[in-house]
């Protein structure tokens, strides 16, 4: 797989305050790559200075333009939506196309007709009288009519409805997606997008903390459920986060063994958004539940 | 390229038409509907020209036609296009951080230089330019129909100052003074645009204040100090109203570049006002 984008050493920082520290992660051609952490953890950051929006020290190759030099060149090649209602509301739809075919030189004015055509969006509309909803599929269209080796998704369906998300990224997966291009995408939806992530990186306080495809954390991570009367018994197994509710407790190991396990318990293959979880944060206890990170266990 | 450049345009025409185009149409419409309304109500065209017949010789009607008219309608219209030509150099860059579309023009391969000259020139010159067509374009509406009224009642024919080459000559003249007018009025457009793009809630606010508080603080300065005369007061004012200042009658607008202090460091000051705005513009998110 030829990489295309090859971020090494990115660091920003406000003032005293620094956003990302020595991030390095690689995209290849294939990939839908989830960039997932906690809200201010530099997702949207790490994502601006991938698109030369902000300023940045350390090294950024996307399709072997430089973001901070060769913006408008890369941005021919790359697509990027970052966040749903940043279409001008001003606009009409029919203006949006026609915009979109006289600047971007990938644009396929028919592509992006044919795609609103399935929707139950009027041409002469404008932008401010459609639902969220709506814009966001005005935006995909306009996003899928291009030929980008490479699309940025920042939060794309922050605030859309549950059809609607599911809308989105199938559209994402049919219209867009082909093994030569990847996808980069930031969101606070994990469930939803686990189904089609090939590889994530969880980034925490500027940092990456893991950077995995998903087989490799299917195959790293194990969870397990026991009663109460194992409990105490997979506890000494160092799992690194334990999540108890209504009499039964779920625990997430690390490279732990299966066979062990298993003597204890149910063991399953655990979810992005557990991994997640048990990755990032020390889940807070709740009235119905009681999460322990265990900072013990390593990632 | 051109399609970009082109379009750069058509997108600013898209968001403010109704400045530039439903305002002008609409005072087109508001001078060309009151003496007809009057002439509907009277039942009679003497109301208008009736008294200047009776003290007016031919030829100074046809003056009238051909200079006066001209003139005053490109002084109306140039009014109203300076008020429209700061409201917009004003909320161009503001309005799209305020709407956030800033982000989605930013995620298209436009560059920040092509946005900030397209907007610059738009403000500058096409604006006033679609005035100046407003006017002539009502001018050559009046005088057909002060010329038909007084062909129809008065057996006078002036059809022959319509649109001479007289009056082509000064509407083109006047173009060209928009043109002496957008360098000699660039540091303050470029100063406008540096407030837009600056500003978070009020560009009016960032545009005067910053002003005003120099002029303040210079004032101060000058009394404790016992300077012989305030130097930022007398910049701008020289620079502003020069003591040539033309007056709105045709000539003094023809001559207009004579007037104005345009001179190397106006140029200078709007090239760094405007590369700082260009690099402002950059780091827009």
């Amino acid at each position: 797989m030829s990489a295309l984008i090859s971020i090494t050493g990115l660091t920003k920082k406000y003032a005293k305050d620094t956003v990302l520290d020595d991030v390095s992660l690689t995209v290849s051609a294939g990939q839908i790559f989830g960039l997932l952490g906690p809200n201010g953890a530099g997702k949207t950051t790490c994502l601006q200075a991938l698109l030369g929006l902000t300023s940045y020290r350390g090294d950024i190759d996307v399709l072997g333009y430089n973001p901070a030099k060769d913006r408008v060149k890369m941005l021919s090649e790359v697509a990027y939506i970052a966040d749903v209602a940043i279409l001008p509301k001003w606009m009409k739809v029919q203006q949006t196309i026609a915009y979109m075919a006289a600047v971007h030189p990938k644009f396929n004015r028919a592509k992006a007709l044919a795609f609103l055509a399935k929707t139950n969006i009027g041409l002469n509309t404008k932008i401010k009288n459609l639902s969220k909803g709506m814009i966001t599929q005005v935006h995909l269209a306009l996003i899928l009519a291009v030929d980008a080796k490479v699309l940025v998704l920042d939060e794309p369906t922050l605030g859309l409805d549950l059809l609607t998300r599911r809308q989105f990224y199938d559209h994402l997966l049919e219209d867009f997606y082909r093994s030569d291009k990847c996808i980069l995408i930031t969101t606070h939806q994990i469930e939803e997008i686990e189904h089609i992530l090939t590889d994530i990186a969880f980034i925490q306080e500027g940092k990456l903390v893991m950077t995995a495809s998903l087989k490799q954390l299917q195959q790293r991570f194990s969870c397990l459920s026991v009663t109460a009367e194992q409990k105490q018994a997979a506890l000494e197994l160092k799992p690194l986060y334990t999540h108890s509710q209504m009499g039964l407790t779920s625990m997430i190991f690390d490279s732990a063994d299966h066979s062990q396990l298993s003597e204890l318990g149910t063991v399953s293959t655990p979810t992005l958004a557990e991994i997640f979880i048990a990755s990032v944060s020390g889940s807070q206890p709740t009235a119905s539940s009681d999460a322990i990170h265990n900072p013990g266990g390593s990632l | 390229m051109i399609n970009q450049i082109m379009m750069g345009f058509k997108k600013e025409y898209w968001e403010y038409h109704g400045s530039f185009v439903k305002l002008p149409l609409i005072l087109m419409a508001g001078i060309l509907l009151l003496p007809l309304l009057a002439i509907i109500s009277n039942g009679s065209l003497d109301i208008f020209i009736y008294q200047d017949l009776q003290t007016s010789t031919q030829q100074e009607l046809a003056l009238s036609i051909s200079t006066v008219m001209p003139s005053t309608l490109m002084a109306f219209f140039g009014s109203f296009s300076l008020l429209v030509q700061f409201y917009y150099l004003l909320n161009c860059l503001f309005d799209e951080k305020r709407d956030l579309s800033v982000m989605f023009w930013r995620s298209l391969p436009v560059s920040d230089l092509s946005t900030v000259l397209t907007k610059l020139l738009t403000g500058a010159v096409i604006i006033p330019s679609l005035f100046l067509i407003a006017a002539a374009l009502l001018y050559f509406c009046l005088s057909v129909l002060g010329a038909m009224i007084l062909f129809i009642g008065y057996d006078l024919s002036l059809f022959g100052y319509v649109f001479s080459a007289q009056t082509a000559s000064s509407f083109a003249t006047n173009w060209l003074g928009i043109l002496s007018n957008s360098l000699w009025l660039l540091p303050l457009y470029s100063w406008l645009m540096l407030a837009s793009i600056i500003a978070k809630k009020s560009p009016l606010l960032w545009a005067i204040v910053p002003v005003i508080a120099a002029l303040l603080f210079e004032s101060i300065l000058v009394s404790w100090f016992n300077w012989p005369q305030h130097f930022i007061y007398a910049v701008l004012h020289d620079y502003f109203w020069p003591q040539q200042s033309p007056t709105l009658t045709l000539d003094a607008l023809t001559n207009i570049t004579k007037h104005k202090p345009i001179n190397l460091v106006s140029l200078i000051v709007s090239a760094l006002l405007l590369s700082a705005t260009y690099h402002l513009r950059r780091r827009a998110q």
